[in-house]
């Protein structure tokens, strides 16, 4: 039987198709089209999140016996975006009875003796976030962009994407830094951390103004200050106190100093996407990213479920049939090396591979 | 559509993908090969079709046959040399939910059969529009609009009923849709009064698609959900072939397109309700959602919940079970955010199985709650007199504990059925895709479902005025050999008879004062056995596990040990104390309570079968070497009585290694607004 494990694509040098799309609520358009060569900073997609709409019942505070009527009496164009205040219908636009925009926002509709506005949308803009190449258009929805570089997805972000330089905590960890807002180390930086975030990594973070932060894990009770941040905080293995995996860690430490771009997408279900870092990188045309890989025999692999999270290892065997977990559970396992004579079953399930 | 020869049928769950192959042999359908693998929806690969051809290409290589064209499309129809089928059949529960809006003119009548409309399909009902929600007219307009809904289902009226007050809101439906993005305007459903559905087909014509289907409540306390199901189910199709480009590909190629997967659980629940005579209830426990089918007496009860769910939709199944219904199921302290973080991390990691003991409860405990909430939003408890004479349970966590004993122990303790229950799993998703077949080949679906499913065994269930400890019901045990031997079940307890499938036992069951089996305190029953035996349950109807902690700790590890005869696992002591941050209950001493547990269990662990614990080896009692010492064994007999049990069923002994099991199987009027306004213009 052939086991395609599940992938998290850790790299120092690979070549992959980056997707962005809007979030599922947004509407917009896309800025770039096939073919075009983007940069890390270009705007590829711009689009804002529908907001409320407010009914002006126009006729009635016009005594107007006819609601047609109403169509000569505006004082703004249809789909014309006013301010709150403004006299948008009246039979003078200086005195008399007039109607005044109740919000800032569009004139959606006009009709029935109605006039319907909409909230003054967020219009946002999503940057390409790598140097490459647009290889496909999703409609209105989004592209992708063909890339190569180092890259680390991780499991969970808080939705914010940063460019910055990539930057290792003191030996001590970020806590032992003073939260001093003038020092300028550590400033628009991305750090890593390799401990779990705690409250104190947190505020010294916000203080000396952090571009981003990458951790291992984080305690659940963080999730609502954390989505409240502007910095972007990505953690590479999950909730809880968990250590940075070896790879993970090996990787940050290669690339210290590097530009890198850290997108810290907050995980939706199905979603293509998964918060990562990547940092872009010349050189000759990389091997691309493998994403078909079977697990066999010297597999490289990372367990992602304790006992043994976190850890790197070989596989030394794909035995046939269920094996009898410590728990009682019985499921098809590898036996996987995992160094220094530690040789144990784990669930095929719990195994990663990175793409390579 | 029917079709005669080899049928194709994959099922894309949120994690698995899985195939099942079926094709005639001698005269019937059968399924000759099955596979699976990790679906490839979402990162890294995103194209489910990428995890399909990894299955059929599996199947080729195993020698199976040949399933891919040099083009890489399933090759259809069938041709001569075997390669191919004639059908290709999809049906999914992965993606995300189908966001529904219901628009009604009351909610306990027409919305009640708006939603009941919608238990087919994997929908979030996102908003309820009606006459009572207290909400104006700019409310309203602004809640369909902010809520972003892929189908606005629109019910209410009798038929030669009322038209005024649902035409208006109809028209506010209307003037809410024209506002919304034209490519993101919903599918509208139309079942209300039908004297409306000329006018409704005016006010949409143009705006989007909209689907009329017949009156969900022709007549006062009638309902007819038949043609809005299916309605639905075409709305689903068209939502993932228009919206998620993933699954389009995959609808086009499917012989019935894309279909819910519980579509397919209410049509096998109510044929095999049919054919059997029997209640049915369909349980499927996944990833991403929770579905149950209840069939009884020519009624079904549908409900599918996206919510709940053991990986993707672990986050939010503990969001709305909450943390103790999860916490009454742990034989320990949860640390502080304990249970946050294991849902958190499941549903980042959905596909990740438990490997400790601690994991495993906590694993479990979110199934027994995910369930139990389940069957609350349907009143399928023990309360209303839920009964069903058949369990099909599906979903990895109910079917790949790799114990069957265990498998009936989890259905026993989340269900908490009534009386009698034939027991079956589903450990390859057969029941998601037999419903979709029957729509291209009715004699496969015949066929193929009396022979698709893993026969768990029965569960007797006790309830009543059981008292802890004291006799709850006696035995009196025949076998096939014309052996007898007697027993007896206390309160508070399981007892679990080893008996394989297609063996059989004549069981006299003798309840005590107070106590029934469903209506009965006598009963003569033949039972047949199966993968986890007969499980009899004297726990009574409805019980929770203590909510003392120590006596919790007992409880949990011995009811184990009980069902499946393997060792009590042990609690560690430090499982007992109390977190400094917490100070919800107070524990005794953890030393004496787990003292008290070990001195305990030996004595608890059988009243019939009163044998140590054996090492975990497997199976032991069940090996035919062990049946081999054969004893005729009486109540009197204290001794090893398990293992003549066994013996006295020996014939037909469990195969020692439940994995080889597991792996074999056995086998539109003019918009109010222009229609070329695109908010997307103003960008």
């Amino acid at each position: 039987m052939s086991y395609f494990p599940e992938q998290r694509i850790i790299t120092s040098q690979g070549h992959f198709e980056r997707e962005t799309r809007l979030p599922a609520e947004a509407i917009g358009v896309v800025l770039m089209t096939e073919g075009r060569a983007v940069d890390v900073r270009d705007k590829v997609l711009r689009g804002f999140v529908p907001s409320r709409h407010v009914i002006i019942e126009a006729a009635q505070e016009l005594r107007l016996n006819d609601p047609a009527e109403l169509s000569k009496l505006l004082l703004v164009k249809e789909r014309v975006v006013v301010e709150k205040g403004t006299a948008i219908a009246g039979r003078d636009p200086k005195r008399g009875k007039r109607i005044f925009a109740p919000i800032d926002g569009l004139i959606v509709y006009v009709g029935g003796g109605r006039i319907i506005m909409q909230a003054a949308p967020e219009v946002f803009e999503l940057e390409a976030g790598v140097r490459g190449t647009v290889s496909a258009i999703y409609g209105n929805e989004g592209l992708s962009i063909s890339t190569s570089g180092a890259i680390l997805q991780g499991v969970w972000g808080n939705d914010q994407r940063r460019i910055a330089y990539l930057r290792l905590e003191p030996a001590d960890g970020v806590e032992v830094l003073s939260p001093d807002s003038l020092d300028q180390a550590y400033r628009n930086e991305i750090v890593v951390s390799t401990r779990p975030i705690s409250e104190r990594a947190l505020y010294i973070a916000e203080e000396r103004n952090f571009a981003g932060l990458i951790a291992p894990s984080m305690s659940a009770n963080l999730i609502p200050r954390v989505m409240a941040m502007e910095m972007a905080v990505l953690l590479t293995e999950g909730f809880g106190n968990l250590t940075m995996s070896e790879q993970a860690l090996a990787l940050l430490r290669e690339f210290e100093s590097y530009q890198a771009i850290i997108d810290a997408y907050k995980p939706r279900r199905s979603a293509a996407r998964r918060p990562e870092l990547v940092i872009p990188r010349a050189g000759d045309a990389p091997q691309a990213v493998d994403l078909h890989l079977v697990l066999r025999r010297n597999s490289k692999v990372r367990v992602v479920r304790e006992p043994y999270y976190g850890q790197q290892g070989r596989v030394v065997d794909l035995p046939r049939g269920l094996m009898t977990l410590p728990n009682g559970l019985r499921v098809a396992c590898a036996t996987v090396d995992l160094g220094l004579g530690e040789v144990v079953q784990i669930p095929l399930a719990n195994l990663e591979v990175s793409g390579r | 559509m029917t079709t005669s020869g080899a049928l194709l049928g994959a099922e894309f769950g949120s994690v698995w993908t899985r195939v099942l192959l079926l094709d005639v042999v001698d005269h019937e359908y059968r399924i000759i090969a099955r596979s699976e693998g990790l679906t490839t929806i979402g990162a890294p690969i995103n194209d489910v079709l990428v995890g399909l051809r990894r299955q059929l290409r599996e199947m080729a290589q195993n020698g199976v046959r040949n399933l891919l064209d040099e083009n890489n499309r399933i090759i259809t129809p069938e041709r001569e040399d075997r390669s191919g089928v004639d059908s290709f059949i999809a049906t999914t529960s992965a993606g995300r939910a189908l966001r529904a809006l219901l628009v009604g003119l009351l909610p306990q009548t027409s919305l009640l059969a708006a939603r009941r409309a919608l238990s087919r399909t994997t929908v979030e009902i996102v908003e309820q529009i009606h006459l009572m929600d207290g909400r104006d007219e700019e409310q309203r307009l602004n809640a369909i609009i902010l809520s972003r809904p892929d189908l606005i289902l629109i019910v209410g009226g009798t038929e030669g009923g009322a038209q005024e007050r649902l035409a208006k809101l109809v028209k506010e439906v209307q003037f809410a849709v024209a506002l919304i993005d034209r490519n993101q305007r919903p599918v509208i459903v139309y079942g209300g009064n039908q004297a409306l559905a000329e006018e409704v087909t005016e006010r949409f014509e143009g705006l989007c698609e909209c689907i009329l289907t017949s009156n969900l409540m022709p007549a006062v306390g009638t309902m007819s959900l038949d043609g809005a199901q299916s309605a639905i189910a075409t709305a689903y199709d068209a939502f993932f072939k228009r919206r998620d480009g993933r699954f389009s590909a995959l609808g086009r190629l499917s012989a019935v397109g894309l279909r819910p997967s519980a579509e397919s659980y209410a049509l096998l629940a109510q044929y095999i309700q049919r054919v059997h005579g029997q209640s049915v209830a369909l349980v499927d426990l996944g990833s991403a959602s929770a579905s149950v089918a209840y069939a009884e007496g020519g009624t079904l009860q549908l409900r599918t919940d996206a919510r709940l769910g053991q990986g993707h939709s672990a986050d939010t199944a503990w969001e709305d079970v909450g943390e103790a219904a999860i916490a009454a199921w742990l034989p320990f302290h949860p640390q502080p955010y304990e249970i946050q973080h294991y849902v958190l991390n499941k549903s980042l990691r959905p596909a990740t199985i438990p490997v400790t003991l601690r994991e495993l409860y906590l694993e479990h405990g979110l199934a027994r709650a995910n369930l139990r909430a389940l069957m609350a939003e349907v009143q399928l408890t023990p309360r209303q007199g839920f009964a069903p004479q058949r369990i099909l349970a599906c979903g990895s966590t109910l079917t790949r504990t790799g114990d069957a004993f265990h498998s009936l122990l989890l259905l026993a303790d989340s269900l908490q059925p009534l009386g009698i229950a034939e027991v079956y799993a589903d450990p390859y998703s057969a029941a998601a895709t037999l419903g979709a077949i029957a729509q291209v080949n009715s004699a496969a679906f015949v066929q193929v479902s009396e022979t698709a499913f893993t026969r768990l065994g029965v569960l007797v269930s006790l309830h009543g005025n059981i008292a802890p400890e004291r006799r709850a019901a006696r035995l009196k045990i025949k076998t096939e050999d014309g052996e007898t031997l007697r027993a007896e079940v206390k309160g508070g307890h399981l007892l679990s008879l080893p008996l394989p499938a297609n063996a059989h036992l004549e069981i006299v069951l003798t309840t005590s004062r107070g106590v029934r089996v469903g209506r009965e305190t006598r009963l003569r029953l033949k039972l047949e056995g199966g993968e986890g035996g007969i499980l009899i349950d004297a726990r009574g109807r409805a019980f929770v596990p203590a909510q003392d902690l120590a006596a919790r700790a007992a409880q949990l590890p011995l009811w184990y040990h009980e069902a499946t005869d393997r060792p009590a696992p042990e609690i560690p002591p430090e499982w007992l104390m109390v977190s400094t941050h917490q100070d919800d209950e107070t524990t005794s001493n953890a030393d004496d309570v787990l003292d008290d547990l070990r001195g305990e269990q030996p004595r608890r662990r059988r009243r019939l079968f009163s044998s140590a614990p054996k090492p975990d080896k497997g199976r032991g009692r069940r090996t035919t070497q062990e049946a081999k010492k054969t004893t005729v064994v009486t109540r009197s007999d204290d001794d090893d009585l398990e293992d003549e049990f066994a013996a006295l069923i020996g014939e037909k002994p469990s195969a020692p290694d439940g994995a080889a099991k597991g792996q074999t199987g056995k086998k539109r009027a003019t918009a109010p607004l222009d229609d070329d306004m695109d908010l997307r213009d103003l960008l």
